[in-house]
């Protein structure tokens, strides 16, 4: 079991001591509780430490996000808190291995930039910081297949941090929640982005 | 749900208890309610209201606490089982049953998932909606290769009620005119895509035995006044359905069933009341009543009826009956042939093959289709059948565009690949097999000799394996598959057979069957049991083979059928 999933019970069960079980659901209730763990936006999550990565290592996925999807014209990852995000879900719904894995290539990534450019990562140029994450998702240079592999889970997070927000599902893609029906067969021009919305994912 | 009446103590004696309020329970209770007989549904869960009920419906993925994903802590402690459904997240879990408060075993090396809906409305709330017939080759089937007891009912006896569930349901489907797969009273069907065309009339010209048809489901593509009066509209091609559908879309109990049964005012609903076991009467070989445990506060009292109609689903049925023990019946109710629990069958569905598909560039679709491609079994009868296996399956899947779901992995980053996820990529194409499963005795599901539920209820232990004839079957559809993508042309074809857990298809059938001597099957061709009058089973449980296709709707036919029969009965004081 995890050491995320430990500590919440620890600290429910934590509030129930200090204040009974009783009067904690009273005061609290089961959604204020929950809404303590709840996800909820905040771009600069990278500033303070996270549930799953120091504060220093929320600096570095905060710059990886950003280099994986960046702001153009349209939001990029760091716009809509994909590192925030990354973090709170790595806590809620993966396992301990998971987050030990995405745990590892952040730090993996901060000592290759370190011994090749004599940086921290995010002090790194887009270009430099590009180079290290290609030679990553390479498995060369320095990375290895579990550096690959490990940098793979935390893309996947990311696009699906940054398609299944608001700004990415609504702007980004495009969000149809009551089509109305069926079509089969439609220009694509007439829609001119993908679907975001499936139901479930 | 007007004029339905929530019941908890009663000491009257309705002229009907109908135990499960599911695809099957929904269908008994609407029959007899409208035939002017006075109907107690007994439904272990909670009330589950239609549209008021549905908390996820609507809901965008940044609205949930993990964009969909269910909380780790909460799988782990409830859901450790039921997570294994595609349609389990954090929009339907709550109509999944609780793994902690629902235990079960297996014999020891084997494996089974049971999925649980445990609310008023049941797996109709959470079905996947593929609706099929099964065909005369189906109920011969054993009869023809040997495997199993014959079906004592043929294709001609459920046709007509075929035909009057599927105007009430609502089925979209296009008319076929294929042997193995007859027609139903079709709403027009779902269109197919554009590679989807050409991929069947590619193979109308390679593989005439193998007709790739668009898939048959509840949805309302036209909704007719038999809907309509109930409140149903068309479907909006949302993909919401298993959260609940508040358009009344697609067929379910809270849809459809319900209402119309409560209309007549003929309709009382025990919820929370989880059945103990069926009250008999030795001295007149009749069933009284039932014995419940209150599932909240665990309290026991009894409802009284006339005749019972056992819907709990193929597995909650003949759990209370083997759990009904009498001086009679030492090892279950109606369980004189000692069948009983045996024969426990589900579909196969340990396969899939891929491939890619060049071109259509322009192409792409609105709405989230609640069809597919289709293409029916093709080893349908003996003389058709592959040399390696008895039976046959069926393959359904259809093609789509990838999409950012699909580039998650993909190399790159930057603008180019923000580029990549912004537009929908190639289009792919998915087949996966659905295995007709043998009825073997060997397969069953049995009381645990100690262990008990919180109820009090002796858990259920299966000891349930896939044969080699099914594990053949499904290296045999990778093979098939891989063969027709190749013939249409496609690329990069990739196919592999699995080997995940009986269960997992949610079509366990059998464990009661029908056949026509007392002394090898549980139930007559009228679904009702040979040992005990006025008892019938009505749900999967009375399937005597699997066949292929999805079997909901036969269990709604089984079901309205045996109603028709019961009531002549009754009138005739046969029962």
């Amino acid at each position: 079991m995890s050491s995320i999933v430990t500590n919440r019970r620890r600290l429910l069960q934590g509030l129930g001591a200090v204040l009974g079980t009783a009067a904690a659901s009273q005061l609290l209730g089961e959604q204020a509780i929950k809404s303590a763990f709840c996800y909820t936006k905040n771009v600069n999550s990278y500033k303070i430490d996270g549930r799953v990565f120091t504060k220093n290592q929320m600096i570095i996925l905060h710059s990886i996000v950003g280099q994986i999807i960046p702001t153009t014209d349209s939001v990029g990852a760091t716009d809509v808190d994909c590192h925030g995000f990354i973090d709170h879900q790595l806590a809620n719904v993966h396992t301990a291995v998971e987050q030990k894995n995405a745990v590892s290539l952040v730090n993996k990534m901060n000592e290759m930039s370190v011994k090749r450019f004599q940086l921290e990562f995010y002090l790194c140029n887009d270009q430099q910081q590009l180079a290290l994450l290609t030679d990553a998702e390479q498995a060369r240079n320095g990375f290895n297949q579990v550096d690959r592999a490990n940098l793979k889970f935390i893309k996947n997070l990311t696009v699906f941090g940054f398609c299944t927000s608001e700004e990415g599902a609504l702007k980004f893609l495009k969000y149809l929640p009551v089509p109305g029906g069926y079509q089969g067969s439609v220009p694509y021009e007439q829609i001119g982005r993908a679907w975001s919305s499936k139901a479930y994912y | 749900m007007k004029e339905t009446k929530y019941i908890n103590e009663s000491s009257e004696v309705y002229d009907v208890i109908v135990i499960g309020s599911g695809m099957t329970g929904g269908w008994a209770a609407k029959e007899f309610c409208e035939k002017g007989f006075k109907t107690l549904m007994v439904e272990r869960g909670r009330v589950v209201e239609h549209r008021k009920d549905y908390i996820a419906e609507g809901k965008a993925p940044w609205q949930y606490e993990n964009r969909t994903k269910v909380d780790n802590l909460l799988v782990e402690q409830q859901y450790k089982i039921q997570k294994q459904c595609y349609a389990f997240h954090d929009g339907t879990k709550h109509f999944f049953g609780n793994d902690r408060d629902l235990p079960y075993t297996t014999k020891d090396g084997t494996e089974f998932s049971w999925i649980r809906a445990n609310q008023l409305g049941g797996k109709s709330l959470l079905w996947h909606r593929q609706s099929y017939r099964l065909s005369d080759y189906d109920f011969k089937a054993n009869k023809a290769d040997g495997v199993g007891n014959d079906w004592p009912i043929r294709y001609k006896d459920l046709a007509p009620w075929y035909d009057y569930v599927e105007k009430f349901v609502g089925i979209s489907g296009n008319y076929d005119n294929l042997p193995q797969l007859p027609d139903s009273q079709f709403l027009p069907p779902f269109e197919m895509n554009g590679p989807e065309k050409s991929f069947r009339q590619k193979m109308a010209g390679t593989f005439p035995d193998k007709p790739v048809i668009i898939s048959r489901c509840a949805h309302l593509t036209e909704p007719q006044q038999i809907h309509v009066e109930l409140g149903r509209m068309k479907c909006m091609a949302r993909n919401e359905c298993q959260k609940g559908c508040s358009f009344g879309a697609y067929f379910s109990t809270q849809s459809a069933t319900l209402p119309a049964a409560a209309r007549t005012g003929n309709l009382y609903i025990a919820p929370n009341s989880v059945v103990e076991s069926l009250i008999y009467d030795e001295a007149t070989n009749r069933l009284k009543g039932v014995r419940v445990i209150d599932n909240d506060n665990l309290t026991q009292r009894e409802y009284y009826g006339k005749l019972v109609f056992l819907c709990a689903s193929t597995i909650g049925s003949t759990q209370i009956l083997l759990n009904s023990k009498t001086n009679k019946f030492k090892n279950g109710l109606a369980n004189s042939s000692g069948v009983l629990g045996k024969y426990l069958m589900d579909h196969n569905y340990n396969s899939r093959t891929s491939a890619d598909i060049d071109g259509f560039e322009d192409e792409y679709y609105i709405g989230r289709r609640p069809a597919g491609l289709y293409v029916p079994n093709f080893y349908y009868e003996p003389s058709k059948y592959h040399k390696g296996f008895k039976r046959g399956y069926a393959l359904s899947g259809g093609a789509y565009r990838e999409d950012w779901q699909s580039f998650g992995h993909a190399d790159g980053f930057g603008e180019s690949f923000k580029n990549k996820l912004q537009h929908p990529g190639k289009w792919k194409i998915g087949l996966q097999a659905q295995g007709e499963m043998l009825p073997n005795p060997d397969n069953q599901m049995t009381l645990h000799a100690t262990k008990k539920d919180k109820w009090g209820i002796p858990q259920i232990e299966f000891n349930v394996e896939w044969s080699d004839n099914e594990r053949k079957m499904m290296e045999n559809s990778v093979e098939v598959a891989s063969e027709m993508f190749e013939k249409a042309g496609f690329k990069n074809i990739q196919g592999y057979a699995t080997e995940r857990p009986p269960g997992i298809a949610i079509h366990e059938v059998g464990t009661a069957r029908m056949g026509r001597d007392p002394k090898d099957s549980v139930l007559n061709g009228y679904n009702q049991a040979h040992d005990i009058p006025n008892l019938f089973v009505t749900d999967g449980a009375s399937f005597s083979s699997s066949a292929v296709v999805n079997p909901s709707l036969t269990f709604m036919a089984l079901t309205a059928r045996a109603v028709d029969y019961a009531v002549k009965e009754m009138k005739n004081r046969r029962i």
